[in-house]
């Protein structure tokens, strides 16, 4: 059933007594029928989208029409009572109402007359309050950073274990890594792993010292993996992992806010657990394209708890770039699974009250932590941007800037 | 971006944050459009304590299913709009009922709440503002019978005196007459 525009009808009077679908359709959208006829409509608008666009349609308008007529450029005509040229009220006469409305009372169930149509302060806090309670925000994608971490270090290592043995010397792919092999990767991923527990506290006998730089305690690492049975080094690993785990599983939950010193700059632990999932599950993507398996994702909840920290890093992007908009956000919506939509800060200082994000980023969350880990490159991957594309551009440009720092 | 993109992308932006779940969105919420829903419901009840009611549960609703709402469809306000409308209208159509299980008062004309001083977020478009003035008088009153006093086609046509197909006509006609408005401000089309 579609609108269709019917010829100027200047008194509205002469398409009246046709169209009675429509009509019923237009009466219904706005509440104005009776429940007998209510059930006719809706099994109407049921079979037929076209019906229930048409609806829509008249139930917006309804509303626009409400809007207009209450707000202030026009709140003096309808909203007192008055016909179109205010001379009289519109007509309401006892005699005058069928069955139904007859013993309709007055507006005002005491029969006092509001003065005021603002809602009353207080309601605020009753509505917030009655709704925070009705429906605690989605948490189901919420992961713990530990349970984040255990993740990612389990998936890798059930994913090496199943290497061939001359899968440990195939080549990586380059750019990114000069020379080494997926056991060189292997190695790397254990160096860093092998810091944070170190960091921990946990004694490493054969750990290079803390105060090694990424190179060179990954070089080492390599080296004395080099030497072992790749089996060996997996076992290690995982013993590893599994010492970090359960120390930091063992801590109350305010003590994973203790910063630690990771790689030059104070981070707290939780971070660093997620920054470590991250890495890990960047260098198992790694891994299995130079063996040629496919790419593997981690479980919605990683994807979420990763892309949701890495948007807490939006002004690091930008100032890579030195484009940091200072008092501006942006929306970024991530779609897929693990995705959120996220209210960014552009800039380091306080969040602006009340001014509206300048854009809006949408694309895909997987995307968007592979865009970070610098494993495509900007413009390798669809997005769609609303409002400042500039600004949302360089944004996109700079994510790829801190991997590798 | 004009008033009407700029507008769209702000509920936009909204409504992807409460489906996040995000708190913050729902005080924003709030105070974007909670004059406009009480207003309405407190113009169609005339009770201001069951126009708080109405108003809590429109925001609880749309908190609970902020996905319901299609951004590609109208705009938040309408949408809120439609919510609170339907539950007013519900509100007395029940109060209705029983005042006739209960008693036989009798009829006294609707006192409708005095708006001075109104201070609204929700301004509507111009180009609606503009039809709604232009509408035909007898349109404009029907629909305000209807929309504003919660009534049925039929019970516009009785208190108008008018055939109730004659009424409902006069409902479609203004609508649409607002609706192709809205539509020709944006690329959407008028199904």
């Amino acid at each position: 059933m579609g609108m269709t525009v019917d010829p100027p009808d200047p008194t509205g009077e002469t398409h009246e007594d046709t169209n009675a679908t429509d009509d019923l359709i237009a009466a219904f959208s706005i509440d104005a029928v009776g429940p007998d006829e209510a059930g006719r409509v809706e099994a109407m608008l049921a079979s037929s989208a076209s019906a229930a666009a048409e609806e829509a349609n008249y139930r917006i308008a309804g509303a626009e029409f409400a809007a207009s007529i209450l707000g202030p450029t026009t709140a003096g005509t309808a909203a007192t009572g008055t016909s179109l040229d205010g001379s009289r009220p519109i007509g309401l006469r006892p005699d005058q109402l069928d069955s139904a409305g007859a013993d309709r009372p007055t507006n005002s169930l005491d029969g006092s007359r509001p003065t005021d149509l603002r809602p009353p302060r207080t309601l605020r806090d009753r509505v917030l309050k009655a709704a925070l309670q009705a429906r605690r925000p989605a948490r189901d994608l919420d992961i713990s950073p530990v349970s984040l971490h255990r993740i990612e270090a389990q998936r890798l290592i059930t994913m090496v274990r199943d290497l061939a043995a001359d899968d440990w010397t195939r080549p990586m792919d380059p750019p990114e890594f000069a020379g080494w092999t997926v056991g060189d990767t292997f190695a790397h991923i254990a160096a860093a792993e092998g810091l944070f527990a170190q960091l921990l506290g946990l004694e490493l006998p054969e750990a290079p010292e803390t105060g090694l730089g990424n190179e060179e305690r990954t070089a080492s690492v390599q080296a004395r993996h080099r030497t072992m049975h790749p089996g060996d080094a997996v076992d290690e690993y995982e013993t590893l992992a599994a010492a970090i785990d359960s120390t930091v599983s063992s801590l109350p939950e305010e003590a994973l806010e203790a910063e630690i010193e990771w790689w030059g700059a104070p981070m707290p632990i939780a971070s660093v657990l997620v920054h470590r999932a991250f890495e890990t599950w960047t260098h198992h993507d790694d891994i299995r394209r130079a063996v040629g398996l496919g790419q593997s994702p981690p479980p919605p909840e990683s994807i979420n708890a990763m892309s949701r920290q890495a948007c807490e890093m939006v002004p690091l992007f930008l100032a890579t770039i030195g484009q940091v908009y200072e008092g501006e956000t942006a929306h970024i919506v991530l779609t897929g699974e693990g995705g959120g939509s996220y209210l960014v800060d552009l800039g380091f200082g306080p969040r602006p009250a009340t001014e509206p994000p300048v854009f809006e980023l949408r694309m895909d969350a997987v995307d968007f932590c592979r865009a970070i880990a610098n494993r495509i490159p900007p413009g390798g991957y669809p997005t769609e941007i609303g409002g400042d594309a500039a600004k949302a551009r360089a944004l996109v440009s700079a994510l790829p800037n801190l991997a590798g720092l | 971006m004009d008033e009407k993109v700029r507008d769209s992308f702000a509920d936009r932006v909204l409504v992807e944050r409460l489906i996040a779940g995000d708190e913050r969105a729902l005080g924003e919420l709030y105070d974007s459009h909670s004059g406009f829903v009480y207003a309405l419901a407190l113009r169609v009840i005339g009770d201001p304590q069951a126009a708080e009611d109405v108003t809590q549960e429109v925001f609880v609703m749309f908190w609970q299913m902020p996905e319901r709402f299609d951004t590609t469809r109208g705009s938040l306000r309408a949408f809120l709009g439609t919510l609170a409308h339907r539950r007013a209208v519900d509100h007395i159509r029940r109060e209705e009922a029983r005042r006739r299980r209960e008693t036989k008062s009798t009829f006294e004309p609707p006192s409708v709440p005095a708006v001075e001083d109104i201070a609204l977020s929700s301004a509507t478009s111009r180009e609606v503002r503009k039809v709604v003035n232009r509408l035909p008088a007898d349109q404009r009153q029907a629909l305000e019978l209807a929309y504003f006093n919660g009534y049925t086609y039929r019970q516009v046509a009785n208190v108008l005196g008018i055939p109730e197909g004659t009424a409902k006509s006069r409902l479609r006609l203004a609508l649409r007459r607002i609706a192709e408005a809205i539509y020709s401000e944006t690329s959407e089309q008028w199904v």
